[in-house]
């Protein structure tokens, strides 16, 4: 049996740290922590980027491809912001261009995309003119509002989460948008995602 | 009969190891080494994964450039001593991983802007695909890699980095 470096030592060089069961231990040990890890990131599945598995995933449950999209306006500690149909915090991308989106793989896993069949609806305190579409690049169609391209935050588990408002990500920041079309730039955060504070 | 004990206080000193305590060596130094590789691994993957997504953040290298180069070390590294258990593999090892850990943790907590050739890559959140996992995989690394260099120390260990020698002055 080959054992490597072991075989070629004297007795009195071997170091003594090998025999102990602690260094095994400690290994075992630290191998069973990063096991844990992989376990929990891999959980949650979907989003329309690239994920699942050890790569983990979006937890956020985007509209359906067939479903058409609602953009409404609701109250909140920010002032109002857009939402979809089910309350869930919408956001834009300070990186993205005019009808463009700059996120896609990994970024669009972290921000899901706010998808839609057709033309979008517009629910209350939200102007339709502002609402469009995008085709993007994996063929699937974005919610467009007053061109900003919009998406979730990973880290928003439901309705009335904004912990995604000011998280610099992806090279540019992220923030909810007003019904005017425009970057709520109050409450930034430099908490993590999971956090349920938002500021003032 | 004292020409015997001394016959046998020189046989008991020429003692090899037992194989049980070879074994048991052989198995720890494996733990080590696939742990570590496995740990380097996976930050190798999240980074090569994620570096598409960073392409646009760019300094003199974008970011996206320093995850491929750094997926591509944590390879090497990982081979290195799964391979060729050697000290200077462990440090290695220790050096890619510390620094990845360093880094991520750095840019996740201070915004220090663009430093030199690198881009801006503060980035306040951990929601990002395998972040976390990769910083836990670098952690791991770092106390794995730590135990090998340890635990590998040959006879000529010593004399090949003397820096790193217990029980001796330098020079």
């Amino acid at each position: 049996m080959r054992v490597g470096h072991d075989t070629k030592r004297t007795p009195g060089t071997t170091s003594g740290l090998l025999r102990r069961p602690l260094v095994a231990l400690v290994a075992l040990a630290t191998v069973g922590v990063l096991a844990a890890g992989c376990g929990s990131s891999s959980s949650g599945s979907g989003g329309s980027g690239s994920g699942g598995g050890l790569y983990g995933g979006s937890s956020v449950p985007t509209t359906a491809p067939s479903a058409v999209a609602t953009v409404s306006a609701t109250s909140t500690s920010l002032g109002t912001i857009l939402v979809d149909g089910s309350g869930r915090t919408l956001y834009l991308f300070e990186k993205d261009q005019s009808d463009q989106s700059a996120c896609a793989g990994a970024c669009a896993a972290a921000w899901p995309v706010d998808q839609s069949s057709g033309t979008p609806k517009a629910g209350s305190g939200v102007k339709a003119s502002m609402l469009g579409t995008i085709k993007r690049g994996d063929n699937t169609t974005q919610v467009t509002y007053n061109q900003h391209p919009l998406y979730y935050f990973q880290g928003d588990s439901g309705a009335g989460q904004q912990n995604g408002q000011g998280v610099d990500a992806f090279g540019a920041k992220w923030f909810v948008v007003n019904p005017a079309g425009g970057a709520v730039s109050g409450g930034a955060t430099t908490a993590n995602g999971g956090g349920y504070g938002s500021g003032g | 009969m004292p020409a015997l004990d001394q016959d046998s206080r020189a046989s008991a000193a020429t003692v090899p190891p037992g194989r049980g305590a070879l074994a048991r060596s052989a198995i720890v130094s494996w733990v080590l080494r696939i742990a570590t590789a496995a740990a380097l691994g996976i930050d190798a993957v999240v980074h090569w994964q994620n570096a598409s997504a960073y392409d646009a953040v760019t300094g003199t290298v974008s970011q996206g450039e320093l995850f491929r180069a750094e997926a591509a070390l944590a390879v090497v590294v990982g081979l290195g001593v799964l391979v060729r258990p050697r000290p200077s593999s462990w440090l290695a090892a220790l050096l890619v991983a510390a620094s990845a850990l360093g880094a991520v943790l750095l840019y996740r907590y201070v915004d220090v802007g663009s430093l030199g050739p690198l881009p801006d890559m503060y980035e306040n959140t951990w929601q990002v695909p395998g972040k976390l996992l990769s910083a836990y995989a670098e952690a791991a690394a770092v106390v794995l890699a730590t135990l090998g260099l340890l635990t590998h120390r040959t006879p000529g260990w010593n004399r090949r980095f003397p820096w790193a020698a217990t029980g001796r002055k330098r020079g």
